[in-house]
């Protein structure tokens, strides 16, 4: 289970401070696939990073019980000094798994160092890694954003198989992506009180 | 002659010619000066070497001074680290044991020497001296790699519920490691001096410091050019093979590029 209970949260910088969420509630739906849609800077990242347990509330509480929780962040935060392979393998604990996910999204290429890597091949190889981890709860953070249009249906198609019956919240702008989640949230007001379900 | 060989050898005969320049300066010198007790020429130091290697003690005295640097060193840089690690793990380590680095690193050399000199065995006290200089800056360094490990990674580290040990070999000491080597390549120099100025102040029984303190003290000026010849030489051979093999090492691991 995934919940949020009257969550705010204030990042304070140069004595300055910012309210992103304010006395926000929300149950995520387990075992489906959520849309958060919003513009930029309003604090759908933030909400990933609180379900992972990277950020603390400044009130309320987050209740993640799920055993594990994948990431797929909005930067592909590959560890530099390994191979794709070698990153996927190091956060699964099973080569045969991470090679197997990696012939999917990463066809060639799967013994180079992320900065022999182009962006979007980088960005496949952190979708891999959080395939291969074989999570209860897996995040998405504009994770096919920037992905070519050849490549980008082969991820898809993975990914949505690879999502089945499990709880997912996947934040996108794409129309298209959108298409294959149970529920379309949308954050319109700063600071975030409420998740507005879409109606499709 | 291909290309690359022509230009090997043009490189070697453009450095044989900077050297010739400069021992037919000193050539010139010591022959205008003429005084062997001053400056002595190539040859009489070419002599002095000569009979320094051909004594039985040349070797043994070599190697009891550099086998004694590099034991300071070693021991210096496990020092660093475990200190850099120490304060940059606790609070209140960092708070007790930065000034300790402030004041070592600015006090000179010399005093400590002379202070030491009261403390410690003449025989140990080079080694004192060189992690001295070494610890403070292994220390900094180690600890500004420490500081400088990637936020991101260590959050993907985290949610991937990376064990300790795995953080350690997979996100901390790649990207120490380049901060620790560019302080071992800037310590093994001055380590090598520091070093070898404490055994000339503290004269242990078999060193190259001491030896160079009595040429100096019986006016044996070109054995005291042949020895300096020899730490020279030695010193250039420490960092060549150090910085060679580190980069050896490093590039297999890819820790720096
Ligand atoms: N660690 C932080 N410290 C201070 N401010 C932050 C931090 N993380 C995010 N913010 C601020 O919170 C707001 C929301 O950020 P974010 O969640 O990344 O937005 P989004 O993902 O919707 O583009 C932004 O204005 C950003 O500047
Ligand atoms: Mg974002």
């Amino acid at each position: 289970m995934l919940k949020f209970e009257k969550v705010s949260l204030t990042f304070k910088t140069e004595g300055r401070e910012q309210h992103v969420l304010k006395d926000l509630s929300y149950t995520f739906e387990t075992g489906r696939i959520t849309a958060i849609t919003g513009v930029s800077g309003i604090g759908k990242t933030t909400i990933l990073n609180l379900a992972a347990g990277l950020l603390e509330t400044s009130e309320g509480s987050v209740i993640n019980t799920f055993a594990k929780t994948a990431y797929v962040f909005q930067e592909p935060r590959l560890l530099p000094w390994k191979t794709a392979l070698e990153n996927v393998t190091c956060v699964c604990g099973d080569e045969k798994k991470a090679k197997f996910y990696l012939d999917i999204l990463l066809p060639e290429g799967s013994d180079k160092y992320p900065d022999e890597l182009s962006g979007g091949m980088q960005q496949r190889v952190s979708i891999a890694r959080a395939m291969a981890y074989d999570a209860e709860l897996v995040l998405l953070d504009e994770a096919l954003k920037g992905l070519d249009m050849q490549t980008k249906d082969a991820v898809v198609k993975t990914l949505r198989e690879h999502l089945k019956g499990r709880t997912a919240i996947m934040i996108t702008h794409d129309k298209s992506e959108l298409e294959f989640c149970d529920t379309v949230l949308e954050i319109s007001d700063a600071p975030i009180s409420e998740l507005k379900h879409v109606n499709r | 002659m291909n290309a690359r060989t022509k230009k090997i050898a043009s490189r070697i005969l453009s450095v044989l010619g900077v050297i010739a320049f400069w021992i037919a300066v000193w050539f010139l010198l010591s022959w205008s000066v003429n005084s062997k007790f001053l400056l002595p020429s190539p040859k009489d130091t070419l002599i002095a070497l000569g009979e320094l290697i051909s004594d039985g003690e040349f070797f043994l005295i070599a190697a009891i001074t550099l086998g004694r640097i590099v034991l300071g060193v070693l021991i210096s840089f496990i020092l660093g680290i475990a200190l850099a690690v120490l304060t940059e793990a606790s609070k209140a380590a960092k708070a007790l044991l930065s000034p300790a680095l402030t004041v070592i690193k600015s006090t000179p050399v010399a005093s400590f020497i002379i202070l030491a000199l009261l403390w410690i065995d003449r025989d140990l006290l080079p080694l004192f001296i060189t992690s001295l200089i070494v610890v403070p800056i292994v220390w900094s360094n180690v600890a500004e790699g420490i500081r400088s490990v990637d936020k991101g990674l260590l959050q993907m580290a985290k949610v991937y519920r990376f064990s300790r040990l795995k953080r350690i070999t997979a996100l901390y000491i790649p990207t120490v490691a380049p901060y620790f080597l560019a302080a071992c390549k800037s310590t093994l120099g001055l380590a090598w001096k520091a070093g070898i100025s404490a055994e000339i102040l503290c004269t242990p029984e078999r060193a190259i410091g001491t030896e160079l303190y009595f040429s100096k003290t019986y006016l044996e000026t070109p054995a005291l050019f042949a020895w300096t010849f020899v730490i020279i030489l030695l010193s250039i051979a420490i960092e060549k093979l150090f910085v060679f093999g580190i980069g050896k090492l490093g590039s297999k691991l890819r820790v720096i590029r």
